[in-house]
């Protein structure tokens, strides 16, 4: 067992060395003039200067590479030309509200997918399966940011139900952990937490369908193939309810391959929810990376993709973790 | 009068439909099973044992179909059953184990927590019972207690089929269905596993049905025996006649196929020819095609009935 | 069995399996409908810019802002351009986004996995590092980042997606490398002394192939989405081009007054990733070994 989590972390670190040395490339080889790139189009000679020798343009790239690793392990991942705030400091203040997106999305995915695929593989081939698979197509297929609009039309604009962007400018709220949701419901605001309800909908509903796709085809893969395994047979040939085998003994099971796909899925819930974040106007880190790509804040977006990445290696080597953890074999082999 | 069969299979006939056409895979199949005896079900793989087992606790997959024929079991006729008195009489009166234990067993539940499952659906006692009660079985398909906490890649295959046991006696069934229950084990192992399964069946007067392969297992445990070739009942009867006064082509040959400790052998008698192809069952007997004995212009065009050739012998031959 | 019959036996089976494929995927109803709107699509991205009833370039404010009607069938956007010509110039852009992406993908993808399967004792194994590494950031974080970093432009756009697209395809050829690696032909021709180009080109690559195609044209769908997202963002085709992306962008922030401006060209590139999707689907569908043998009894 420690020899997996060892060989795992190593691996991760690895990875992160590699994002590291991915994002230098592309900050200080890449870009013609990095000084003008990292400072703005707006900035005077001086300023220009002064970046040139603070990040020691002028060295060799070992010193600067040297430079840039110091810099990473002591956090600083530079200013953001737009704000003039640490790059840092902004990712970290709006990371809670993707966070809480993400979170709100894949659980709508697997509340509605574990059932659909349930359902599905029971099914098989009859007209709820093919409604389930049209459905998770469609759920894929469907461009976020376009659904993301037809949802701000119908249910903002013409019916005004629910909410873009966070809270509403009249609601006031003392920020805790910066999940909106959770904090109104920390502080007993009860007005907050409708408040928020209404606006986490649709972004988180834009979100999730995809997640909704994924996850109830897999289940129904899983479930199917489980059902006709031997030893479910061999519970059904000692007179066991069906529902209780359908429960207890199958998706239990079928449930271990879906957490290994998590780690994809949480990828794609990261990319869903930054161009979500674009439409609703949801202040995380993806509506800040959107306002960088606009206004060229070079290092707000490199700080913002390796701190993507970071998370994002951090999270696929927890469910690595889980996963071994999850399935007996695998536990039991580690013994 | 108490009857002394306990299942009687009469005519059955089962369709598989697959997507190259529908494979006739039983064909007015007709055996009985007696109380208390073992009952070998012997034929090369793909004959249809299994699926005459399947059929008889009605586990089929989708695709499979009873076009004929009844299962009378206890006198009812198990095809008109209901879902639900299937699944009452599935592990307490007719229970199955099946041959690779090691897939058999639910991966992710604890062998206690399914021995004590099985025992609570069919019997109404308390959860404390029941898990006395599971123990008590461990300790007569011996193994020890311990392993009811276990999951069931921890145990060997051995140890393994010892549990599929437990579990199909868990409830004391009038019959088992044994699919092949040794193949995936150590010779060694399968003679311990032989001596348990008759010491238990005699112990609680339980009726098994031995589906095999290996006529030699047959040969020693059985006293009657069944023998299937594609998909029809060639020849069956009490054990000993069966084997030394085979009255079809098929079975001699198999008996002749069997090395024998005290003959000398140059080589070992094999069986010329494949088994025929159930989507297109031809007209005729399907064993013609192999058969050294055959009358030319009948065998071929004419599928043998049953006839009675002996004491409780039946054969399906034009010899 | 010498090679080279091999090789003939298996060529006749193929052409049964595919033949197979192909009827599988006209009978499922699913990618029957994915093929019907997939040629509609690559019909409309080859004449479309022939039949497009104006210039998509052609600005005239007097004309802005018109809703869908019988003069301008999707209407016009702000500065006056019929956006149905806009559109029927602009279907052959996200068409040759999704061929360039995942075919500079396989292209770089298989080419590593090869030589990474190939020498997997040695430089392979480091080789392979190099999808971890692309494979820790997702997709479209790392494409915004590779086309904000090489500047805001279709060609740069196009190399940042290929970039993100390749690894999994390395993956794969890694795996079907290395298992093809262990068949006997592969050892009998490294007994010959043949060239390792020789024998990764001739050997190798050809029976690796049918899974990459697969996998290509699973991802296909998903290729044109991520170039209209980039082109969403303005990462991509810059305007004026008339990519779909870029045009429901354009007409965002007038989604109240003005909704078709948006709406419509995001409807089209649902459509056209849907309609890929299925065929996706049914391609994975036609493959599945129990579907090509097992029928429901009724």
């Amino acid at each position: 067992m420690i020899r997996l989590l060892f060989k795992r972390l190593m691996l991760t670190l690895v990875v992160i060395w590699g994002v590291t040395t991915v994002s230098f490339i592309t900050m200080h080889v890449l870009p013609r003039d990095v000084a003008s790139a990292m400072v703005g189009p707006n900035a005077t000679p001086e300023q220009l200067e002064k970046f040139r020798h603070d990040w020691g343009l002028d060295r060799p790239i070992s010193e600067q590479y040297f430079n840039f690793y110091s810099r990473i392990l002591k956090g600083d991942l530079g200013t953001s030309i737009r704000t003039h705030r640490s790059v840092v400091t902004e990712l970290v203040d709006h990371f809670p509200a993707t966070f809480e997106l993400a979170l709100a999305a894949l659980l709508f995915g697997l509340i509605m997918g574990i059932p659909l695929g349930v359902f599905s593989a029971l099914h098989r081939n009859k007209w709820f399966d093919h409604f389930n698979r049209v459905y998770s197509l469609l759920g894929v297929s469907i461009p976020n940011f376009w659904l993301g609009l037809l949802l701000l039309f119908f249910f903002y604009f013409k019916l005004n139900v629910f909410l873009p962007g966070h809270l509403s400018m009249h609601i006031s709220l003392k920020r805790i952990t910066g999940l909106v949701v959770l904090d109104s419901i920390l502080r007993g605001n009860f007005r907050a937490f409708v408040d928020a309800v209404r606006h986490l909908v649709m972004p988180s509903f834009a979100v999730g369908l995809a997640v909704t796709g994924y996850i109830s085809r897999q289940i129904r893969t899983s479930m199917i193939e489980i059902l006709e395994s031997d030893y479910i047979r061999a519970a059904k040939s000692r007179g066991i309810p069906f529902s209780v085998v359908l429960f207890k003994h199958a998706l239990k099971n079928s449930l271990i391959p879906t957490v290994s796909i998590l780690g994809v899925l949480v990828g794609r819930l990261l990319s869903g929810a930054i161009v979500a974040e674009v439409i609703f106007a949801w202040p995380g880190i993806g509506y800040v990376a959107y306002l960088s790509i606009l206004k060229a804040d070079q290092p707000m977006i490199l700080g913002f993709t390796f701190f993507v990445a970071i998370v994002y290696s951090i999270v696929t080597f927890f469910v690595d973790i889980t996963y071994g953890l999850l399935n007996p074999k695998i536990r039991h082999a580690m013994r | 009068m108490q009857s002394n069969k306990l299942l009687e299979v009469n005519n059955l006939s089962v369709h598989f439909e697959t997507y190259d056409g529908t494979a006739k895979v039983l064909q007015d199949v007709t055996f009985s099973i007696d109380r208390n005896r073992w009952t070998g079900l012997v034929g090369e793989t793909g004959c249809g044992k299994s699926v005459t087992a399947f059929s008889i606790i009605k586990l089929l997959p989708i695709s499979a179909k009873v076009v004929g024929g009844n299962i009378l079991f206890k006198g009812t006729d198990l095809i008109g059953e209901s879902e639900k008195s299937l699944r009452r009489i599935r592990g307490s009166e007719i229970s199955m184990i099946f041959q690779d234990p090691s897939v058999a067993i639910n991966p992710s539940l604890k062998i206690g927590n399914q021995i004590t499952e099985t025992i609570k659906i069919h019997q109404n006692i308390s959860r404390h019972m029941a898990k006395e009660r599971a123990a008590e079985i461990m300790k007569l398909v011996g193994l020890k207690s311990y392993c009811l906490d276990q999951y069931a890649h921890e145990l060997s295959g051995g140890m393994a089929q010892r549990v599929m046991i437990g579990l199909g006696l868990s409830c004391n069934p009038d019959l088992i269905l044994a699919d092949e229950p040794t193949s995936s084990l150590d010779v060694t192992v399968q003679k311990d596993i032989l001596a348990l399964m008759r010491r238990l069946s005699l112990e609680y007067q339980t009726a098994l049905l031995l589906i095999t392969h290996d006529l030699i297992l047959v040969a020693q445990t059985c006293q009657e025996i069944v023998v299937m070739y594609a998909g029809q009942v060639v020849e069956r009867g009490p054990s000993g006649i069966v084997l030394k006064k085979s009255a079809h082509p098929y079975t001699r040959a198999l008996v002749r196929a069997i090395p024998m400790v005290e003959e000398r052998r140059e080589y070992l008698e094999e069986l010329p020819g494949f088994v025929p192809n159930l989507l297109y069952r031809p007209a005729g007997c399907p064993f013609e095609p192999r058969c050294t004995l055959k009358i030319a212009g009948v065998c071929e065009r004419e599928n043998p009935k049953e006839k009675l050739v002996g004491d409780r012998h039946y054969v399906r031959c034009h010899l | 069995m010498p090679a080279s019959t091999e090789r003939i036996v298996g060529k006749s089976s193929k052409l049964r399996e595919f033949k197979l494929t192909l009827l599988l995927l006209w009978k499922n109803n699913v990618s029957k409908i994915g093929l019907i709107v997939i040629a509609i699509f690559l019909f409309v991205c080859i004449l479309g810019p022939v039949l497009a009833p104006r210039d998509p370039y052609a600005i005239d404010v007097s004309l802005a802002k018109i809703p869908p009607g019988a003069r301008f069938w999707f209407g016009t956007d702000l500065l006056g351009r019929d956006i149905f010509s806009r559109m029927l110039h602009g279907a052959i852009i996200s068409l040759a986004s999704g061929l360039i992406i995942v075919g500079m993908g396989v292209f770089i993808g298989v080419t590593i996995g090869l030589i990474s399967g190939f020498f997997h004792r040695s430089i392979g194994q480091i080789l392979m590092r190099l999808p971890d590494i692309f494979l820790a950031f997702p997709t479209l974080v790392l494409a915004i980042s590779l086309a904000v970093t090489f500047g805001p432009s279709l060609t740069n756009a196009l190399i940042a997606m290929s970039l993100v697209y390749w690894p999994p395809f390395a993956r794969l050829m890694y795996g079907e490398t290395l298992s093809i690696m262990e068949s006997d032909y592969v050892k009998f021709a490294k007994t010959l002394n043949q060239s390792p180009t020789r024998i990764m080109l001739r050997h190798v690559l050809p029976n690796a192939v049918s899974p990459i195609i697969i996998q290509a044209s699973l991802d296909f769908g998903d290729a044109i989405l991520l170039a209209a997202v980039l082109g969403f963002l303005g990462l991509g085709a810059q305007p004026p081009s008339p990519e779909w992306g870029a045009m429901v962008a354009q007409g965002r922030n007038y989604l109240f007054d003005f909704w078709w401006m948006s709406i419509i060209p995001g409807s089209a590139i649902f459509l056209v990733t849907l309609a890929f999707n299925f065929l996706g689907d049914g391609i994975r569908d036609a493959l599945d070994p129990n579907i090509r043998r097992i029928k429901k009894a009724d």
